[in-house]
């Protein structure tokens, strides 16, 4: 509808009342303003300092005010919910879904909608990770990259990932049920009056409904095994279970590493992607946002801003190596052993600026039964410098399983084998395997 | 050269169609203008009742309202189509908002509030959906969070009518000369008060905050 069409007049030539628009008496900067926005709109990029060029005139107003425009335009696109999407995976539950049927829904992370599916063919239980309606090639692209990348990753703690596709213009892709919790579920539990998180624990909380996901469940006699699944072991994570929380962290790490040999980051390493199951064995899923290394990070896909104390300040700065994945895995330690969040309350300003972030505050002082050789792993896994960090999830990984195994962890630095000589009363602990 | 032309083209004929009364003319047109609309839906749609209603049937019972008031079309004085219909939409809207909130508290604060449709706080579930289809990394995403709360805050401390203005032409993606017919204004006005809007909201945006936008979107 352009300004000088026939409907300035009104519809059909009938005068509307209002003088027609004379476009020189508009303001230019809000002329020019409009063509800028109209090209932000188009995806074309406009320059401001090549308009300011332009009209050397209007410059500083041009200089001062547009980057509003931008600002303005990008609070849209952020704000943009997009309804319709949401309720589109809302109407899955029950229904047929291509080759699946959906079962129910059992979490939301990262990019979309997790939902528990039975493949028609086979009757086999999976899980398909459902996204909201994708606008753009581009978009679709970057999921199908997304995919591909983690279907290439086969570990022991890595959640595999079957197959990917398209329905109705919702991407999806299926990967292995795991009959388990989030460790955001294990911490709050922990949290909890009982503090213990068992295995019937967790297979009761991944059979519960999502709503009754963080409620108590209390009732560990009755344990029904998943069908065809593993026997549940007899095991508990407690508050003060180091040597679980350990292990989980040198599971984690394990996966990692394997990654990372692979050339993949995960990139969004924390409690809700790390799934536990009644094995008490532990997979990392959601490599949603991994990339393969060497890419920039503008190419990565989107994250939540509810998981930012995750992210290592160097990634906020765009620039992330494996040690990323190293940062967040030791947040995520320091709040199963510390059931805090990692930085209390900062300020959403304080933690997206990589200067201001603060240093992870030492683990004991939240919870002085931490055993001083884990606080030492989890903060030099979570140091703001990433050179002084573990330099990979190996060397995170190897120091674990020295404290699972009662030797000194390179954490605490050379001393730690004259501490060795002097600890009194450390019991030798068996073997553990991971 | 500075011309505004919104897409889509809407012929004479076609126009000429609906005021007659065609209705096969009128599904066209709101065919035409259906993202137009549902941006607006989704942006004025309180969100207390967003989980209950579903924005296609808000725009389905819109366009049934445009079939009912197609006669007094030339009566209603609109100066565009999309504009009659977007005044239309905007009834609509206000009988979904009473029948769903009731008539309290529909003040004429409320009626042009910017924070209509959008929520300023989300769970981390609904923003993952926000931030889903974006190709932002998490680093921009977190800052877009931090922007998008900065400008909410600055929005709130503008004027009803530069608050308007601003949502009229970056949320609703009116032109100068629609936003002008919405407003009452002349369309000198309307660009003269955009630029002032904008202009005072950059008084009270931190600067830092405009400086450093790592996305061209």
């Amino acid at each position: 509808m352009t300004e000088d069409s026939r409907f300035a007049t009104g519809i059909f030539g009938l005068p509307t009342g209002r003088p027609t628009n004379d476009s020189q008496a508009r303001d230019p900067l809000e002329v020019l303003a409009s063509e800028f926005v109209a090209a932000l709109r188009k995806g074309a990029e406009p320059q401001i300092e090549a308009v300011a060029a332009a009209h050397p005139e209007l410059a500083p107003e041009i200089q001062e005010l547009f980057p509003l425009l931008t600002a303005m335009e990008g609070w849209k696109a952020y704000r943009e919910t997009t309804s319709y999407e949401h309720r589109s995976l809302e109407t899955l539950p029950g229904g047929q879904f291509g080759d699946f049927r959906i079962v129910r829904e059992i979490g939301r992370g990262g990019m979309g909608v997790v939902f528990e599916a039975e493949e028609l063919n086979t009757a086999r239980r999976v899980a398909i990770k459902v996204l909201p309606y994708l606008k753009s090639d581009a978009r679709r692209a970057l999921f199908q990259r997304e995919a591909s990348t983690a279907a290439r990753l086969w570990h022991p703690h890595i959640v595999p990932v079957y197959n990917f596709g398209e329905h109705n213009g919702l991407c999806y892709y299926s990967m292995r049920l795991v009959r388990g919790v989030s460790l955001n579920w294990v911490i709050d539990r922990l949290g909890g009056h009982s503090g213990v998180v068992a295995a019937g624990d967790v297979s009761h909380g991944f059979d519960a409904d999502t709503e009754d996901r963080h409620g108590e469940s209390g009732d560990e006699t009755s344990t029904p095994s998943p069908p065809g699944g593993l026997p549940i072991v007899a095991w508990r994570i407690a508050r003060n279970s180091w040597f679980e929380i350990a292990r989980v962290g040198a599971q984690v790490a394990d996966a990692l590493a394997f990654a990372h040999a692979n050339g993949i980051v995960h990139g969004d390493i924390k409690p809700g992607n790390l799934l536990l199951d009644p094995a008490a064995n532990v997979w990392v899923t959601d490599f949603g946002l991994s990339r393969n290394q060497g890419e920039p990070l503008e190419q990565a896909s989107s994250g939540m801003a509810g998981t930012l104390r995750y992210l290592a300040p160097e990634q906020l700065s765009g620039r992330a190596d494996v040690r990323a994945d190293v940062y967040a895995l030791g947040v995520t330690l320091f709040e199963l052993s510390t059931r805090t969040p990692a930085f209390g309350t900062a300020e959403l300003a304080v933690l997206t600026d990589p200067l201001r972030r603060p240093e992870l505050p030492p683990a004991r002082g939240v919870n002085p039964k931490i055993p001083r050789d884990l606080e030492a792993i989890i903060l030099k896994a979570a140091a703001k410098d990433p050179a002084a960090r573990y330099d990979s999830a190996a060397s995170l990984r190897d120091d674990l399983l020295r404290f699972l195994a009662a030797r000194p962890v390179r954490a605490r630095g050379a001393a730690g084998w004259l501490r060795l000589l002097f600890r009194s009363g450390k019991a030798t602990l068996p073997p553990t395997h991971l | 050269m500075s011309h505004e032309s919104l897409e889509p083209e809407v012929t004479p004929e076609l126009a000429n169609r609906v005021i007659y009364g065609d209705k096969a003319a009128l599904a066209q047109i709101f065919d035409l203008y259906r993202v137009r609309l549902r941006r607006i839906v989704n942006f004025r749609l309180d969100r207390r009742i967003y989980g209950r209603v579903d924005p296609d049937d808000v725009l389905q019972e819109a366009y049934l309202n445009a079939q009912l008031r197609m006669k007094s079309i030339l009566a209603d004085r609109a100066g565009t189509l999309f504009i009659w219909l977007r005044k239309i939409l905007n009834q609509t809207l206000a009988d979904v908002h009473r029948r769903h909130l009731g008539t309290k508290k529909r003040s004429a604060k409320r009626d042009i509030s910017i924070h209509g449709g959008w929520s300023t706080e989300s769970t981390s579930a609904a923003l993952a959906i926000h931030l889903a289809g974006t190709l932002t990394s998490p680093s921009q995403a977190a800052l877009r969070a931090e922007r998008a709360a900065q400008i909410d805050a600055a929005l709130s401390t503008l004027s009803p009518v530069d608050r308007e203005i601003l949502a009229l032409r970056h949320f609703e993606e009116l032109s100068n000369s629609e936003a002008a017919q919405v407003l009452g204004m002349t369309t000198q006005a309307a660009s003269m008060r955009y630029v002032r809007a904008l202009t005072r909201l950059r008084q009270v945006l931190p600067a830092p905050q405009l400086s450093a936008m790592p996305d061209s979107q």
